[in-house]
């Protein structure tokens, strides 16, 4: 099958533990003095180790998903992932793949929202819709084929 | 304020739908089953499982205006009928054609007629001859997946993911005639709901919209938002027309009160409560025929049945 993307760029993993924030999270972590709220850190421990569909690498070598594109309000959880190209065809995949890893990984009281990062994809409008749609998204994981392409993207690379 | 928890379902109870008599309530459930709840003694019991029919989530359930039958569509693309012999309600035909998943099923009010929705994009009508169900015939109308349908007499009405809604109409030439409107819903359309010649629809853009059905045309009378924070799946009327409750994936459920006429003749209706109803999104609500008992049902596996005391 001939790539869309044969060669991706790959980043330097981990950055993000060098921030203040992180460090500073980090320390407080052992306080039991201090509550821990789930975190933009805790999310991206969930999803980072996704295996992209195409390629052999994870969300996060490929950039896909990093810590300051997820969002926290109480309950609600918004992660921004942006696909390596703009037209690529996987970004539904992958979207399928965030919304159902965090449906299963995070108390079932959360309401998670995956979004395309605005301009990162020509069909960033309607894939957006398509990630909010209930329905789909529960009806995809009754769909013995995507299910298996799913599970494998969610099993990830350690 | 009295609630009622009817407990029974494995997985999400999608739809719940009331029997005309207002005794008996439908559920039906991502675990594959239909459950039948019915008022003894003042406390629903649980009387019949109907789980002989799907092989995939049920999405939608819904009894013919008389009693006698009872459809279901699933995930699985099947339509299921069913008739009550006297005691119990027993499968009687699968009724296939559907591509994939059936999100809707609706009985026309002389229940000659049954039609079911789903993610092909389509509307099927479906009528029966001795109990023998076939197709009448196939809409294709909407550009995405059809969401729900609804039948006011013989007048049929479908909301869709394209945030469209569309009127069918059996014309004098024998054919289904259709119309679509734009109602200015910036998202898929989750729910219709009719009350004489109101028009309720819900969507995922957090707002219900009310329509004036008459003389063949849709005039928008109100938009209600700012009430919920998350997609609206269902609305349903009050068996007076003098209510109407929303539910919402906030968990909420509200209840408007029609409280005004304007100088045209048409309703107004204003927030009576809001109320948090479950722990999970609220995926359906259904006014009972005969009184203010609300029932909706959650993502948490729960049938609740609310007195309001309105």
């Amino acid at each position: 099958m001939q790539l869309e993307n044969p060669k991706p760029q790959i980043f330097q993993t981990g950055n993000f533990e060098f921030s203040q924030q992180y460090i500073k999270r980090k320390q407080q972590e052992y306080d039991p003095e201090i509550e821990d709220p789930i975190d933009e850190y805790e999310i991206f421990d969930i999803i980072k180790t996704i295996k992209d569909p195409e390629h052999s690498f994870t969300l996060e070598q490929l950039n896909i998903v990093n810590p300051n594109d997820i969002q926290i309000q109480g309950n609600r959880v918004i992660v921004y992932f942006t696909p390596t190209i703009p037209h690529c065809s996987m970004a539904q995949t992958i979207g399928l793949t965030l919304k159902i890893k965090l449906m299963r990984s995070l108390p079932k009281n959360y309401k998670i929202y995956v979004e395309i990062k605005e301009n990162m994809h020509i069909k960033e409008i309607e894939l957006n819709k398509l990630f909010q749609d209930k329905e789909r998204v529960l009806a995809a994981i009754e769909n013995q084929q995507l299910l298996k392409i799913i599970n494998f993207g969610i099993q990830g690379i350690r | 304020m009295n609630c009622q928890l009817l407990k029974d379902h494995k997985e999400r109870v999608w739809q719940i739908a009331w029997h005309p008599n207002g005794q008996i309530l439908a559920s039906c459930s991502s675990d594959k089953t239909i459950k039948l709840w019915q008022l003894m003694n003042d406390q629903y019991k649980l009387i019949q499982t109907l789980d002989d029919c799907h092989t995939k989530s049920i999405r939608s359930v819904s009894f013919s205006k008389d009693g006698q039958f009872l459809a279901s569509g699933g995930f699985d693309a099947v339509v299921g009928v069913w008739m009550f012999d006297g005691s119990k309600y027993k499968l009687i035909q699968q009724l296939e054609g559907h591509e994939s998943e059936v999100k809707g099923v609706a009985w026309s009010v002389d229940s000659n007629y049954l039609a079911s929705c789903g993610r092909d994009k389509t509307v099927w009508i479906w009528d029966h001859d001795d109990l023998e169900f076939s197709c009448n015939c196939v809409l294709q109308a909407h550009d995405e997946d059809v969401k729900c349908i609804k039948w006011k007499d013989t007048t049929l009405y479908s909301g869709s993911y394209d945030n469209s809604l569309i009127r069918y109409t059996y014309g004098e030439d024998d054919e289904w005639d259709h119309k679509q409107f734009q109602i200015e819903h910036q998202s898929t359309i989750w729910s219709i709901d009719i009350f004489n010649k109101l028009l309720l629809t819900t969507s995922a853009d957090c707002t219900a919209k009310l329509f004036s059905i008459q003389d063949g045309t849709i005039k928008p009378i109100q938009t209600l938002q700012g009430f919920h924070k998350e997609p609206i799946y269902s609305g349903s009327f009050s068996y007076d027309g003098l209510y109407f409750a929303l539910g919402s994936a906030d968990n909420k459920i509200s209840i408007y009160k029609k409280d005004a006429i304007d100088e045209l003749g048409y309703p107004h209706f204003a927030l009576d409560q809001i109320f948090d109803a479950f722990e999970f999104d609220v995926n359906c609500v259904a006014f009972n025929p005969k009184n203010y008992l609300l029932a909706a049902c959650s993502d948490d596996q729960n049938i609740k049945v609310f007195d309001l005391q309105l």
